[in-house]
Formats: structure tokens, sequence, C-alpha cells
């Protein structure tokens, strides 16, 4: 009789071969593929509640992270708090860490929250909520003259002189309105009425920069994190040469950007050249581009966040869509360009740099949304250091300059001025508006202005990165 | 007569193995089946998993609330077998809001806890 080797527990050699049977390999494989199965259920749902813990960690982590921005915020209250880290717990037991920095005229919040397996990190900028001199639609500094309106001028909202008041007049081949068109009530101030713009944390950040290109042209400092382009001609910034970790990138001669760059972490490029940012270049993130020549953004380039310092000046070519900040003695934006919320135009003495003119000069139909600043130097020419708003020009939100301004487009929001000037031949003409308009009650109540014209700040989230 | 002198030893060789390998097959077969049922009913009968997603996405939404409406102080809601608890309190321009949510039926579950500090008067 034919035996054979069966599926079967104990000695079953001596069973024949077509009785071998399948009891055991069917129960066996039946509860193989029980096991695989209810294995496979288990730990789906074990893989599922897993995921669903790492969503609700990310959900605290993220929570986390925008408590600290709030409680970063908050804690801010004059220039001293602009450089300091602090942890805290929450009462659900995420940690959040939170590091505050001046990022240009404004304030950079870093957030970071972890709650079990989940972290998360945030950047928020910060400016300042306007006190109430902001409210009017005009503040106008200068004591010695008066403010007259010709032609088209006209203001919507309240405004405030000097002791010699408002009055109308009449240019050559401008009427003067028939009253003076101010809807809102005229104050005169004796005395200094301007609140003046002090910024000591920006002072140190413009120190820096000077202290950078004055060290990038002798090389006398090793930095860490840091990587050096270039030798004296002009050089293409590679952002895949930029590591996460880079802090700062050298650049001896010019420099030319042409790709696309993105920052979460603060990257300040030093070039002792000029700069040229081409049309296919979108720049975002915590950059700060430093310059010692001018600084030239092509047409049809976008930006946000960033901060272009230079010492001579910056400029917008047409169709620019610009979101940033630009702190050079010139800046000039030219027509057609846009720049979008919250953008800061700040020309300074403090840049140095060897260019006799300075100012800002807002070209036909250009739009600022955010606030424009001038600080002039005490000794320079009034036509030499002018903010300029050509007509067709609007500003959306604050104009503020110690010097004087002349003003032809419009301005939504607030004007703060030492003078108004304009030039027609032979004549230089001082306290007049020939055809600006200024309108407070169109601006959003959301606006917020850079810290530094109040003492006691309140900070509040302007954007996020 | 000679059909039987012949059946007769393989129906003695196969019996006594068929009812080891049933008895083995059915022990294994248990040992596997018992804790697998056992926690694929607790998975499928507790459903923590569901439970725990409808808590988030119920905390989340008081977080919001409490956001939206700027209130302070402590209260609860129910919703479906879940009680949400709020505190809130008010700091300066800072508002702190502590959510927990809890099941009735789902006693095991922890109960979900969200915290959010918030910018409010802006």
């Amino acid at each position: 009789m034919a035996t054979a080797r069966c599926w079967s527990i104990g000695n079953a050699t001596s069973i024949p071969a077509n009785q071998c049977g399948f009891a055991l390999p069917s129960t066996i494989f039946l509860v193989s593929l029980l096991g695989v199965v209810g294995m496979s259920v288990f730990l789906l749902r074990h893989m599922k509640s897993q995921l669903d813990l790492i969503e609700l960690a990310r959900v605290r982590a993220e929570y986390a992270v925008q408590s600290g921005v709030a409680m970063g915020v908050t804690a801010a209250k004059s220039a001293s708090d602009l450089r300091r880290s602090f942890e805290t717990r929450l009462r659900s037991g995420e940690e959040v860490i939170v590091h505050t920095q001046p990022w240009g005229a404004l304030v950079a919040v870093t957030s970071t929250g972890r709650a079990g397996k989940g972290t998360a990190t945030l950047t928020a900028l910060a400016s300042d909520a306007p006190s109430p001199l902001f409210r009017q639609a005009l503040v106008f500094g200068n004591q010695s003259h008066q403010l007259i309106f010709a032609g088209t001028s006209s203001i919507v909202g309240d405004i405030s002189v000097g002791q010699s008041g408002a009055s109308t007049g009449t240019l050559k081949e401008r009427p003067p309105p028939r009253r003076l068109p101010v809807t809102g009530s005229v104050s005169k101030v004796s005395g200094p009425s301007q609140p003046l713009f002090s910024s000591p944390w920006l002072t140190d950040q413009l120190h820096e920069v000077l202290r950078l290109l004055e060290e990038s042209r002798s090389q006398t400092r090793v930095f860490s994190n840091s990587v050096q382009i270039g030798n004296s001609g002009v050089s293409w910034l590679d952002p895949s040469l930029i590591a996460d970790s880079t802090e700062y990138v050298f650049v001896r001669g010019d420099l030319r950007v042409s790709q696309s760059i993105h920052r979460d972490r603060p990257l300040r490029v030093v070039v002792t050249g000029n700069v040229r940012i081409s049309s296919s270049a979108r720049i975002t993130g915590l950059i700060h581009l430093i310059a010692s020549g001018p600084i030239t953004v092509e047409d049809s380039v976008a930006t946000e966040q960033v901060v272009l310092s230079s010492q001579e000046s910056v400029s917008l070519e047409d169709s620019v869509s610009f979101s940033g900040q630009i702190i050079a003695p010139l800046i000039t934006v030219s027509d057609g360009a846009m720049c979008t919320y919250p953008t800061v135009l700040l020309s300074t003495r403090e840049m140095g740099g060897s260019t006799a003119t300075r100012g800002i000069h807002l070209g036909g139909n250009t739009t600022v949304e955010g606030t424009v600043i001038m600080i002039p130097q005490d000794r320079a020419r009034v036509d030499e250091q002018l903010i300029v708003i050509e007509p067709s020009a609007t500003v959306v939100g604050t104009v503020y300059t110690t010097g004087a301004m002349t003003l032809d487009g419009t301005v939504i929001g607030t004007v703060i001025t030492n003078d108004f000037y304009f030039y027609e031949a032979p004549t230089q003409y001082f306290g007049w508006l020939r055809s600006g308009r200024i309108n407070r009650e169109e601006l959003p109540r959301s606006f917020l202005v850079p810290p530094g014209f109040q003492s006691q700040m309140k900070l509040q989230v302007l954007d996020w990165l | 007569m000679e059909n039987t002198i012949v059946l007769q030893p393989r129906l003695k060789s196969s019996e006594g193995f068929s009812l080891l390998e049933s008895i083995v097959a059915m022990a294994l077969f248990l040992s596997v089946l018992i804790p697998l049922g056992t926690i694929i009913a607790n998975a499928l009968i507790k459903d923590t998993t569901g439970t725990r997603q409808t808590a988030l996405h119920l905390a989340e939404k008081a977080v919001h609330e409490a956001e939206r409406t700027v209130q302070v102080g402590k209260y609860q809601q129910e919703y479906d077998g879940f009680l949400i608890e709020t505190e809130s309190v008010r700091e300066g321009d800072l508002m702190t809001i502590n959510i927990t949510v809890t099941h009735s039926k789902h006693v095991s579950m922890r109960p979900l806890k969200l915290s959010k500090v918030t910018l409010v008067g802006q």
C-alpha cells in the first residue's frame, strides 16, 4: 500500500496517499488568514488612533505658537523689550518659546510650540497701534507761516496747524478754493506738535548694517554660519548655496538676484557693490539685503517681508509688486509700482552714504500702502531732501517727515510734516498745498505704524510669515 | 468480509490523527481568535478614535467661539454626549482660553484639553 508524508502531527507516515485530508492545512490557513485580517484591522485602528493623536498634537502645537506670538507681542512695551526670549507653559501642558527681535523698522516675534510629538514654529511681524495724534488728517508743524490751500487741494478730517493758522491763496492758473477745503476741525497749536520718531533699536540695526558693510569690505571679522560669494566682479545669488542655518551671505562686488528665495529664519545678504533684482525673482520671508551701492528692483519682481538697505539709493521700477521695508537715503518708486501693506519706506540720515540727494519720490500711478518716513539732515537744503508725492500717486497710511514734502497726489490717512514745499519757476513755495488731497476717514481702522512714535508701545500683529 | 479486513487498518490509522489535528487546530484557532476578537470588539464598541476626533473638533469650535464672543468666565455646553467646558480669563489685551472636552459614555477616554492665549481688543 502506498503511503505519503501528510500535513499532520505525530507519526502519520502510515496514512495512505489518498487519505491525507486537508483538515490541518486548511485550519492553519484559516487561522492565519483570520489572524492577518484581525491584526490588520487592529493595526489600522491603531494607526488611525496614532494619526489622531498626531493631529491633536499638531493642533495643540499650533495653538501654542499662536499663543506665544500673542504673549510676545503684548510683552514688548518698550525698546528694551525688543530683544528678548522667554519660555512658558500653557495650562494644557504645551511648551512655548518666544523670541522677539527688531526687523527693520518693525518687530519680528518668533514662537516655537511643543505639544507631545507635535512641534510648530511661527513668525509674525508686529507693529505699533497709532497714537491719538494719528487720528488727524494733517499735523502741520511749522510755526512760522500759514498753511495755504490753493487749486484743488482738500482735506477730509481734522488738522492741526501752528499759531499762524490756515487760509486759502491764489497761484498762477490755480484759483483759490471758495472756502477752506477742510471737512474737519482746525486746531491751532503753539509749540511743536509733531511727534518725534525715535527708534533706538532701528538705530542699533543701522549701525550694525554699516558695521557689516565695513567688515565685509575689510574682512576683519569671521562669521560663523556665513557664505562668501564673488571677488569684486558681478555675482549671482544662488539659493542652493544657502543652507537653512546660514545667517550671513557676504558678496564682494555687485550682485544679481534672479531666482526665487524664501527664508523663515533671518538671512542677511551683505553686498559691497550694487544690487539688481531681476524680473523673474521672487523674494519672500526674513531676508535683509544690505548694499553699499544702489539697489534696483526691476519691473515684475515680487517681494514680501524683505528689508532692502542701501547706503545710496533703492529704486523700484515700473510694475514692481513690493511688500517690505526700504531703508536708504534716496528711495524712488517709479510709475505704476505697487507697494502693498505693510510697506515701510524710510529715508534716514543714519544710513550715511555719499549721495547728495536724499528723500523719497513716489512717481505717477504708484500706490504705497504703509508708512513713508523721512528724517532729513539738519543742515541740508530743503529741496534736496523731500518727500515728493506726484499727481496720481497714492499713499494709504502715514507720511511723516520732520522736513518738507511736496504733496500733489493723494494720502488716505495721516500726513505729519513740518512743511509743504514746491517750486514753480522762479519761486519756491513753503506751506502751500496746490493739488494734494488728504482723506483720513477712508483709512482702515486696523492700520498700524512702526514703533517709535510713542515711548509706550502697544504692539499688534501686522503680518504672518 | 474481505472488504472489512482491508479497510480496518486504514480507519484505525487515520481516526486518531484527525482528532488530534482538530483539537490542535481548534486550540490554535481559539488562542488567536479570542484575544483578537476581544481587541476588535473593544475597538469597535468603544470607538475612542472617532470620539477623540469629534472631541478635538468641538474643542476647536469652542476656542473659535470664545475668541469671537470674547466671553469671559466659566461655562459649559453639551453636544451629543460630549461636555465642553470653557474657561476664559482676560488680562489686559490677552485672553486665555482653556477648553476641556469629556464624553459621558467613554469614561476611559482622557479629557481632551486645549489652551490658547489670544489678543483681544485690537
